[in-house]
């Protein structure tokens, strides 16, 4: 695994992707030159005070060449720190450490695969999507929000995944009216010897995950923790495993469904 | 160039500047971000006789000019800490300074035994102040009488430097560091992160998993210089100060209040060059001044 760089980053480019959600595009002057899909990278924000901790956020997308990468980050509104985000002039200097954590493993050759994503899961999922379309495995990606607007990138995923893509919406304005996890438990009913990889909400990993060993089905689920030093020496983001607690910076954020505890302690 | 070199009793750094425990893992953490080699010290995490789970999370919250922790001491214990952190620790060459915690006062006696045995270990830190766990060491650290019948018996069986790491948040710190003082440790840290807590208000309950926790980062700097100036004064040996120390010129502000050596926490985790942007800001301070040594600026605001 690449050792994580700790560097300033220019903000190049941000894109609207929804009715609050941003690509944010960060040139760093460093060859980082290997990204599983399901790292993430912790932004700095040099705002003082009110912000003080950096943020975890997936790498959606990267390039690199010649010294530089260009990281990818698909950002939602939600706070503070991502509203200043938003409002960020282009140009801005952001303090980035990645790569970390250890991503996505991929599925053996030729394996089927869904990937189910709730809101903004898709943003640690999305590169999956792109490595699983490289590896050739089938893939089908079920993913659900709240409502349509919630839903993004979707002509990519079609671009990557065609019609093995269904989305589910509380609201019922796009897709199935319900949640991702009917979604599963229709397409798993199959029968089709496949893995799962989710990323989303907690009530939703914690059902995928039940679902997972309902089907006996191998499952990865990326969690989403509180985080502070990004490198394992805080033990803030622990989550609860069979094996005690794990640093979901560096033991996951991509963990085995059938470790976890849900204990709500999200 | 000055003379950054300080001495803490037994115990001789080449700089100042170290890690505050519980903020730096057990070093090896860092190494791919800051070059370690540098540092006055190593202060590792807290350590038990025997592993200890810490508290449920969440286990951190970010507040005004702080971060509130409650970790509740999660560590690998004595013997895992021996094989698989220690080896990589001494390779540095940098002075390790092991922090630690009983229950007890006999856990206290034979972790600081067991601890200062181990081959490469330059002195060890009494966690007397960790306001996050219900017998973690503050109930300890609350009376002179207490830390002074502690204070002797660790003395005693350590074989190494010992450090004591005290509370602010006491009737009268000068009292207790005089304690400390007065059994022969070879130093006080000042101080722990102070009792804190959030409250989120959809649930309805406490953010925190362990309800209650520790608030570290700017927010306590002028609590934990207060608590260097005051005690200085009353007692003869070396002080570590830290809380809130975000840049070299805070650091000097404690170096100029009293405090011998300083300790970086929660800004190592926002910007993790941060001590050694303070080693190298101190040095140039010092230059530009035309001070010599290190010591010419400790505690001369009091002169």
């Amino acid at each position: 695994m690449c050792r994580p760089h700790y560097i300033k980053g220019k903000l190049i480019e941000r894109d609207r992707f929804g009715p609050v959600h941003y690509r944010l595009r960060v040139a760093v002057p460093v060859d980082i030159d290997h990204i599983n899909p399901g790292q993430f990278a912790l932004v700095g924000l040099n705002v003082g005070i009110d912000i003080l901790l950096s943020r975890p956020f997936s790498i959606f997308e990267w390039q690199h060449n010649d010294g530089m990468t260009t990281l990818g980050f698909l950002i939602k509104v939600v706070g503070k720190a991502t509203a200043h985000l938003a409002d960020l002039p282009l140009g801005s200097t952001l303090r980035i450490l990645a790569p970390l954590g250890n991503g996505f493993i991929d599925p053996p050759a030729g394996k089927g695969v869904i990937i189910v994503a709730g809101g903004m899961g898709i943003a640690a999922l999305f590169p999956l999507v792109s490595r699983l379309k490289h590896l050739c495995n089938p893939t089908r990606v079920l993913y659900g929000a709240k409502s349509c607007t919630d839903l993004v990138c979707r002509s990519e995923l079609i671009d990557l995944v065609g019609n093995n893509l269904r989305f589910a919406t509380e609201d019922g304005g796009e897709g199935k009216r319900g949640l991702v996890t009917d979604l599963l438990r229709e397409e798993i009913e199959k029968g089709e010897d496949i893995l799962l990889y989710a990323c989303g909400p907690e009530s939703m990993l914690v059902e995928v995950a039940s679902i997972a060993v309902q089907y006996q089905r191998e499952c990865w689920v990326s969690l989403e923790r509180r985080m502070v030093c990004g490198v394992g020496a805080c033990l803030s983001c622990v989550a609860e495993t069979k094996m005690g607690y794990r640093r979901t910076c560096t033991d996951g954020p991509v963990f085995n469904a059938q470790d976890l505890l849900w204990r709500g302690d999200a | 160039m000055p003379d950054l070199r300080v001495r803490l009793g037994r115990l001789e750094l080449k700089n100042p500047v170290m890690p505050a425990a519980g903020t730096f893992g057990y070093g090896e953490e860092y190494a791919p971000l800051i070059d370690l080699k540098r540092l006055g010290a190593i202060v590792t995490k807290g350590i038990s006789l025997k592993p200890t789970e810490g508290n449920p999370p969440p286990r951190v919250w970010e507040t005004t000019g702080g971060i509130i922790n409650s970790i509740g001491l999660h560590n690998i214990g004595v013997e895992r800490f021996a094989t698989e952190k220690l080896p990589f620790l001494r390779q540095l060459d940098v002075p390790i300074i092991v922090n630690f915690f009983g229950a007890t006062i006999d856990e206290y006696e034979e972790a600081a035994r067991r601890i200062s045995q181990l081959e490469g270990v330059a002195a060890i830190e009494a966690n007397l102040s960790c306001p996050n766990v219900k017998s973690g060491g503050l109930q300890f650290g609350i009376s002179a009488k207490m830390v002074s019948r502690i204070t002797k018996k660790i003395l005693k069986s350590a074989n190494c430097a010992v450090i004591i790491k005290l509370s602010s948040q006491v009737a009268n710190i000068v009292e207790i560091a005089k304690a400390a003082a007065g059994e022969g440790a070879d130093a006080i840290t000042l101080i722990n992160a102070v009792s804190a807590m959030a409250i989120d208000i959809e649930r309805q309950r406490p953010v925190l998993g362990g309800v209650t926790g520790g608030l570290s980062g700017p927010a306590i700097k002028p609590i934990a210089l207060k608590a260097v100036w005051d005690v200085i004064q009353e007692v003869d040996i070396p002080i570590i100060g830290v809380g809130g120390i975000m840049c070299w010129k805070d650091a000097v502000e404690f170096l100029m209040a009293g405090a011998t050596a300083i300790q970086v926490g929660t800004a190592s985790f926002i910007h993790p060059p941060t001590m050694i942007e303070v080693i190298e800001g101190i040095e140039a301070f010092l230059q530009k001044r035309g001070y010599q040594k290190v010591a010419q600026i400790m505690g001369c605001v009091h002169r």
